[in-house]
């Protein structure tokens, strides 16, 4: 930790910007061995630094590092709105909703497109486990403002939590619709039709499986989905002679590639074992002890 | 059903849920408890020998769910071990409260072993310095109902606070893989030996 360079963890700290991970306590540590004592050096950068280590300080509870970094984002920026909803969370970590509720409702009437602070009273109701009037307001916003990415994902999370899988497959249509060469939606997709259940959800299931599969090989959610959900469908007693043959025929071909991506892994000893798990899973007997869900 | 017997539990358990709870603290996450292969009816204890960690992305799917069970009973049944229960920590810091996934997957096992019990773990007691055991064990009762057992009947191996807090100071947490992880990437290994190997250590020491 202390070896490390400055150049070195700015850029960590760009790329985890980037890429919008939580990455809280990286962040919290490179800030406090290496950053805070090279503010100067990052020029423009400083000040979406300071505001990214203000979030992970909260996400630690590092209260002393996030009010040092919102002092001095609120001295340079001292009317923003940004600003603001920085103070907002702070309030939601101390677990003071109310006010943070305040902060949030002030910023959409000084800026009705504001959409963060929007999303902010979401997040606090989630903070509050007051899931489904978050779910309420999440929809609310939808209608405003359609195509945010972030808040469908957010919404089907939610529909998740509360098991409710039929507007869980909407959202992710949703998602497709905006975005129709990603394989982890694809597969996401098809997890929620095979967690419904039914002879129809299983055979969508097994399209957007096979589909995730062509768009990415390597993954073996994809692959393991399908070898599942056509063993599913083979075992139903309402599939026609020849959809079982196609669906054996299939699930045979997702274990063939299951078992050499296993059989790729560099350690011997691994891949033994692992060989021995996927003939297990592939002995799935069709209309064995799988049953429909619910 | 067993609503007098005790419950013990060993530290690699209690390790492995807290471990994983720590690398994911801002979301649920969950797992399975591993235990001897014996009749429960045969024997007065539950003993709870380890804990697989499975997810923290999405809970309430099924087909990954499918696979992790299968590919879990495989490995350990060489073993003498099987799947004994279910764990849960919930996303929310204050939320000890099953929801309808823990009960429906410890449904489930308990159709294959009468003793299963779903554990909770209680965030709040986690901490670099645990006093306290942080889990919430429950066992279905005579009536099938799920029912909390007292503090006084599980009892956790001794020098597991000890071992699993100084575990969280060095940030081993960081290490732990479960099944998610694995399916991101099926070089993680998710049997976790090389935790296991440290957790045996500080045991033993």
């Amino acid at each position: 930790m202390i070896g490390l360079k400055f150049e070195e963890v700015r850029d960590e700290l760009r790329k985890w910007r980037e890429d919008n991970s939580r990455q809280s306590e990286e962040v919290v540590d490179r800030w406090t061995y290496c950053l805070q004592h090279n503010k100067n050096k990052l020029g423009d950068e400083r000040w979406m630094v300071e505001e990214q280590v203000f979030v992970a300080a909260l996400d630690c509870n590092r209260m002393d590092i996030a009010d040092q970094c919102l002092h001095s984002l609120a001295k340079k920026f001292p009317n923003s709105l940004r600003v603001a909803k920085l103070k907002g969370m702070r309030l939601e970590a101390l677990e003071k909703f109310d006010d943070a509720l305040q902060i949030y409702e002030r910023i959409v009437r000084e800026d009705e497109t504001n959409s963060t602070a929007r999303k902010r009273r979401i997040a606090v109701l989630r903070g509050q486990r007051r899931y489904v009037d978050a779910i309420k307001e999440l929809n609310e916003y939808l209608q405003l403002f359609m195509s945010d990415w972030e808040a469908w994902q957010e919404l089907l999370d939610l529909y998740l939590k509360e098991g409710d899988y039929a507007k869980a497959a909407f959202c992710m249509e949703e998602l497709l619709m905006s975005n129709p060469h990603n394989a982890i939606y694809y597969t996401r997709y098809a997890e929620v039709k095979y967690t419904q259940g039914g002879l129809e959800n299983m055979e969508i299931a097994k399209t957007y499986f096979g589909q995730a599969v062509k768009l990415n090989p390597k993954n073996i959610r994809a692959l393991f989905g399908l070898q599942l959900s056509c063993e599913q469908i083979a075992s139903s007693p309402k599939t026609t002679v020849q959809k079982k043959k196609e669906a054996i025929r299939v699930a045979e071909y997702a274990s063939q590639l299951i078992k050499q991506r296993y059989a790729a892994l560099s350690s011997p000893a691994s891949t033994h074992g692992d060989q021995n798990l996927v003939e297990s899973l592939s002995a799935l007997t069709v209309g064995g002890e799988k049953t429909s869900r619910p | 059903m067993s609503s007098n017997n005790q419950v013990n539990i060993k530290c690699a358990a209690l390790a492995k849920i807290v471990l994983h709870s720590a690398r994911w603290s801002h979301l649920a996450v969950n797992g399975v408890l591993l235990g001897p292969s014996l009749d429960a009816g045969k024997t007065s204890e539950l003993e709870i020998v380890d804990a697989v960690p499975l997810f923290h992305q999405q809970l309430s799917l099924a087909p990954m769910l499918d696979v992790a069970l299968n590919m879990v009973e495989t490995h350990y049944r060489s073993k003498g071990l099987q799947i004994v229960g279910y764990y849960q920590a919930n996303e929310h810091v204050k939320d000890v409260v099953p929801d309808f996934v823990a009960m429906k997957i410890t449904e489930k096992i308990a159709e294959n072993y009468d003793s299963a019990c779903l554990i909770m773990l209680d965030n709040r007691k986690v901490c670099l310095q645990m006093e306290s055991n942080p889990l919430i064990v429950s066992q279905v009762t005579q009536d099938g109902k799920w029912k909390n057992r007292d503090k006084s009947c599980v009892t956790l191996e001794s020098r597991s606070l000890s071992s699993v807090s100084e575990l969280l100071q060095k940030q081993v947490h960081q290490e732990i893989v479960d099944f998610d992880l694995h399916f991101d990437d099926i070089s993680f290994n998710w049997t976790n030996a090389p935790i296991n190997d440290l957790i045996n250590s500080f045991v033993a020491a």
